[in-house]
């Protein structure tokens, strides 16, 4: 089955009877009046969300999560598919038409189904453009719950995606294969920018640490210290987890220093995702 | 009336005429006046106002605006920027509102002086049909006559025929010059293309032109704006002599000198005159709700439901940036944070 049929699929169980009948009618029209008929799925087609499934693009190991999009939204990505006839060139310029005339919400559906093209290489550049906007649908319909980046985008793309995420106090468990896409450019950034935040005396997430575990220098220690030393549990905790991801090849000392906290963390569950009690998104 | 504070003074020339007439107390806090109430401004062209009007309006109560396309101050010089003006009234601008609590709408048209460019005139009436279907776009506008001529009548034509194709009211801009002969022949082209006269907003009414409009079933906008327009005193005494229906008050605001708090000063000026509550409700909020909700694309509940606005309310489903309203600022600190 292919996306399309996978997705009408979808509607088919969440859409009223005009509902159908008014996409079953714009689907037979030619492609001007489609492109219309994207614009005008709002006036149709009910902004409500989806039920829980959920779809892996292109045998993409990270699913999309439907419950999170809106049954406009659906239908707004079926007729997108539904004008794909064959040609690269053609699919490609229809996009572009709609991508220079879209609102905020077409523009995040767009970007949303980016994943469900063919040729979806193609929208790369597009696709970081998202990343630059600074209005919230639109970085989030690329940035989270889509699979795109994590595929598509080099890694000096994919660290803006990341580091804007946690500019903008965003929860990065929203983002689709980020422990995969872990980086050492990254990890130092992250080291940077944190202490960028505290000589502002401003704070942020202890779950973006999370992002330097797989890359044990000099500075993670040092960071790894500093944090065990904070006054917020959350930055404790982190800096627990980065110990014990390493404890092996730690510093000399370094765990006797903590001990008694160590033994003390121990005693509970302390992980990623849960630092700060619930995950704020 | 002579008040006991002024009885020292000799007489004017003019107190005969004015006995009965309420002073306006100019020191009088306005914004006492209006609290708690809310308001709907139709016409204000927030592309050329700061993010600090943003937060005056939503101090003072506007919960919803509609923001007409227009032009820039200076004539554009091709279709990408006017496709670049109207993504932003259907973007940027929407996005920043909301981050202040205020419902944006836009009216999308071709305006009247750029009209005047027949070549680029054309290439924008190609891609108009693409965004007068869009989501909270709630008419045609702000369009019709500036200097009368023939290219204006033209475009004004063909964008009714549009706003009759999508059923969509019609926010029509009368000229500065010749207004009244202006207002009437813009009238009298609607009705003649079949529009339902209740389809369409008249803008810009003074004191020579409300009478026909009303008259001939139209709804009539009144612009305040200052030495320009209509000012707000004017105002109040419109309302007292034709009551509410179908009147409507807008600011008009843009890169001119304006005032985007036109409508809850009129509001306050109207209440502290003894205009009756419900008809300054009507001229503020209601009518102008009313009016552009023909489009459907106005959640009238939700904004009448917005009386009791919660502030860390979300729009559009929207993680608004940085994860809530945008932060207030203390204007009168010395110390930025």
């Amino acid at each position: 089955m292919n996306h399309q049929e996978q997705l009408y699929n979808i509607f088919k169980q969440n859409g009223s009877d005009t509902e159908l009948q008014w996409y079953q009618k714009m689907d037979a029209l030619d492609l001007q009046e489609k492109k219309k008929g994207f614009v005008m799925a709002h006036r149709h087609i009910a902004r409500v969300p989806l039920g829980e499934v959920s779809i892996h693009p292109h045998d993409s190991p990270y699913p999309v999560d439907l419950s999170k999009w809106t049954k406009d939204q659906l239908v707004r990505t079926l007729v997108l598919l539904s004008m794909d006839e064959g040609d690269q060139n053609d699919f490609v310029q229809v996009i572009e038409d709609l991508f220079q005339t879209a609102d905020n919400r077409e523009a995040q559906a767009i970007y949303a189904a980016l994943p469900f093209f063919n040729y979806a290489p193609v929208w790369t550049q597009r696709a970081t453009e998202a990343i630059r906007s600074n209005v919230g649908l639109i970085f989030d319909a690329m940035a989270f719950n889509n699979p795109y980046p994590a595929r598509y985008f080099d890694d000096t793309a994919w660290n803006q995606l990341v580091l804007k995420t946690i500019f903008n106090d965003k929860s990065i468990w929203n983002i689709l294969g980020l422990e995969d896409r872990r980086n050492q450019s990254l990890a130092v950034t992250i080291s940077d920018f944190a202490h960028e935040r505290w000589a502002a005396g401003r704070t942020l997430s202890a779950e973006v640490w999370f992002l330097t575990v797989p890359f044990p220098s000099t500075r993670y220690w040092q960071d790894t210290y500093q944090l065990l030393n904070s006054e917020t549990s959350a930055d404790r905790n982190a800096g627990y987890l980065l110990w014990k991801a390493h404890a092996d090849s730690a510093p000399e000392n370094f765990t006797e220093t903590f001990q008694s906290l160590f033994d003390d963390f121990k005693t509970q569950t302390i992980e990623w995702g849960k630092l700060e009690g619930q995950d704020q998104s | 009336m002579c008040t006991s504070n002024h009885s020292h003074q000799n007489p004017s020339h003019f107190q005969e005429a004015n006995e009965g007439q309420v002073q306006p107390d100019l020191d009088f806090d306005y914004k006492k006046e209006i609290e708690g109430w809310h308001f709907f401004d139709p016409h204000i062209h927030m592309t050329s106002r700061t993010t600090d009007d943003y937060q005056a309006l939503a101090d003072a109560g506007v919960v919803g605006i509609i923001e007409p396309a227009f032009w820039l101050g200076q004539p554009r010089t091709g279709l990408s920027t006017f496709r670049d003006y109207y993504n932003s009234l259907i973007g940027w601008e929407r996005f920043r509102s909301s981050q202040f609590g205020i419902r944006h709408y836009c009216t999308m048209g071709l305006n009247s002086r750029e009209a005047n460019n027949e070549k680029l005139a054309e290439q924008v009436m190609e891609i108009l049909p693409l965004y007068i279907y869009k989501e909270g776009v709630v008419g045609v506008g702000e369009i019709g006559f500036d200097d009368q001529t023939a290219l204006e009548e033209k475009y004004y034509r063909a964008q009714l025929e549009l706003a009759r194709e999508a059923n969509l009211p019609v926010q029509v801009h009368t000229p500065h010059r010749d207004k009244k002969q202006g207002t009437e022949r813009s009238m009298a082209i609607a009705l003649e293309h079949g529009i339902d006269p209740s389809m369409v907003i008249i803008d810009h009414n003074n004191e020579e032109t409300v009478k026909s409009v009303l008259d001939q079933g139209f709804w009539a906008a009144f612009t305040i704006y200052p030495f320009t327009k209509m000012g707000n005193q004017r105002m109040v005494d419109i309302v007292k002599t034709y009551g509410a229906e179908r009147i409507m008050v807008d600011s008009a605001a843009d890169w001119g000198i304006s005032d985007p708090l036109a409508v809850p000063k009129t509001a306050a000026l109207m209440l502290s005159q003894g205009i009756p509550r419900e008809q300054v409700r009507a001229v503020t909020f209601e009518n102008a709700v009313n009016a552009f909700a023909t489009s459907g694309q106005i959640e009238v509940d939700q904004l009448k439901s917005l009386m009791e606005v919660d502030q860390s309310a979300k729009f559009e489903g929207n993680t608004v940036l940085r994860g809530g309203q945008q932060p207030r600022i203390d204007k009168d600190s010395v110390i930025i944070e």
